[in-house]
């Protein structure tokens, strides 16, 4: 067992977890916070896509022991005060969603591009999501979704 | 701390080690040592001779860094179609390098750019060339308790660079075949050629038959023909889930005709 200290969506927790524990069951299991989703448990569909010190990752992929002292954004951050975010809102507006599983990964990738980047290209956009699979859309309601929610910003 | 400890592995990335430990690949694995926090072990310097890339450098950086897109673009380009964003954000070079799988992506490039693989045990230093470093399907010669610490890459001036790489979609995707090539040519003739084929073979080949033929001859179309046949029987591809023998031998030869003509024009 090891202790970690990280800061999940702006707040802060103190730990005790076993070594073997990814971020993904940290998240899911010791914080209760089911919209990041496990999928595949190898890093190849990206439903456990979460922001790690402003860059996306697999939560799969990381044991949560590796996380001690990081930022760590989820999906859940992105409401605010009843308000959707731009590109929450953007998935709804432009149809982006159908069964739902792979949403939050896709708008974590999708948020971390646009983080860093205001006025991704087309090409840029594709590169962000390429980690993250969908077997419903087609993506490419999804790739509108995020060159929307761009031109909110 | 590593000698009291048994049954052991480093961790760096986890890209590769973390789906194996929780597949249950690795039951003798009792503990991981996480490497993570050697920050000394992170990031890309330059003198005037070489670039030292930390083990711990993480795929990601390696693809935006300015001294990697200038000095090695065949190690930048390996590093963009390496896995997917979320795993670049997490996988570093030296974990792609210890694991020395034959499809390792950056291993090609790290090939015919002469790496030397700088290994520690925390006391002694030792710098191997990257041909004798990797030993075979899986093997190199880090003994226990040894990491690697950093890469040297001899930087080269006014060579032409290229890599491939076939898959079956353009990302996260294990290879069927890759190509690399560092070479230089003087008045029209190849004074330089260093070729590397990857997922063709237990460990990633150095093309030195072909590389030898190549030596001193102006590019030609007869010459990249004859240069492709003997690439196809120097390489000793398998037919497996991903791909056959023979089209692998296909698409690196056809990958080896392109470097060879975009190296014509160069």
């Amino acid at each position: 067992m090891t202790e970690i200290t990280i800061i999940v969506n702006n707040k802060k927790h103190t730990l005790t977890i076993p070594g073997s524990m990814t971020l993904l069951e940290l998240l899911r299991e010791k914080l209760s916070l089911t919209g990041t989703k496990e999928g595949c448990s190898k890093g190849e569909c990206g439903a456990c896509t979460v922001i790690v010190n402003g860059d996306a990752v697999n939560s799969c992929l990381m044991l949560a022991a590796q996380a001690d002292g990081a930022e760590i954004e989820t999906i859940e951050a992105l409401e605010k005060n009843g308000r959707l975010h731009p590109l929450q809102e953007a998935f709804i507006n432009e149809g982006a969603v159908q069964c739902g599983f792979c949403t939050p990964g896709m708008i974590m990738s999708a948020k971390a591009l646009l983080d860093k980047k205001s006025n991704p290209t087309d090409n840029e956009i594709k590169t962000a999501l390429e980690g993250n699979l969908c077997r419903c859309t087609g993506y490419a309601k999804i790739i509108s979704a995020v060159k929307s929610a761009a031109k909110q910003k | 701390m590593t000698k009291k400890l048994k049954n052991f592995c480093f961790l760096a990335g986890g890209t590769d080690l973390v789906v194996q430990l929780k597949e249950n690949k690795l039951p003798q694995i009792k503990n991981i040592v996480d490497l993570s926090a050697l920050t000394q072990l992170r990031g890309i310097k330059e003198d005037k001779k070489n670039a030292y890339i930390g083990a711990l450098t993480k795929i990601s950086d390696i693809q935006n860094s300015d001294i990697i897109k200038k000095y090695f673009p065949a190690l930048a380009a390996a590093a963009c179609c390496l896995g997917s964003k979320q795993i670049r954000n997490l996988a570093t070079i030296g974990g792609n390098l210890v694991n020395a799988s034959p499809i390792g992506d950056t291993l090609p490039s790290l090939f015919v750019y002469g790496a030397k693989i700088v290994t520690t045990n925390g006391k002694n230093k030792k710098i191997i060339p990257i041909e004798k470093f990797i030993t075979g399907y899986r093997k190199t010669v880090l003994k226990q308790g040894e990491i690697v610490k950093e890469i040297i890459l001899p930087k080269t001036m006014n060579y032409f660079s290229f890599f491939k790489k076939a898959g079956q979609r353009k990302a996260v995707v294990m290879s069927k075949a890759s190509i690399a090539l560092n070479g230089l040519k003087i008045s029209g003739k190849i004074k330089d050629i260093k070729i590397a084929a990857g997922s063709v073979g237990p460990r990633v080949l150095r093309a030195k038959k072909t590389e030898n033929f190549l030596r001193g001859k102006i590019l030609q179309n007869e010459t990249i023909i004859n240069a492709v046949n003997i690439l196809a029987r120097e390489i000793t591809p398998i037919t497996d889930v991903r791909s056959t023998a023979e089209y692998r031998t296909h698409i690196s030869g056809e990958f080896l005709k392109e470097a060879l003509c975009e190296f014509a024009k160069h």
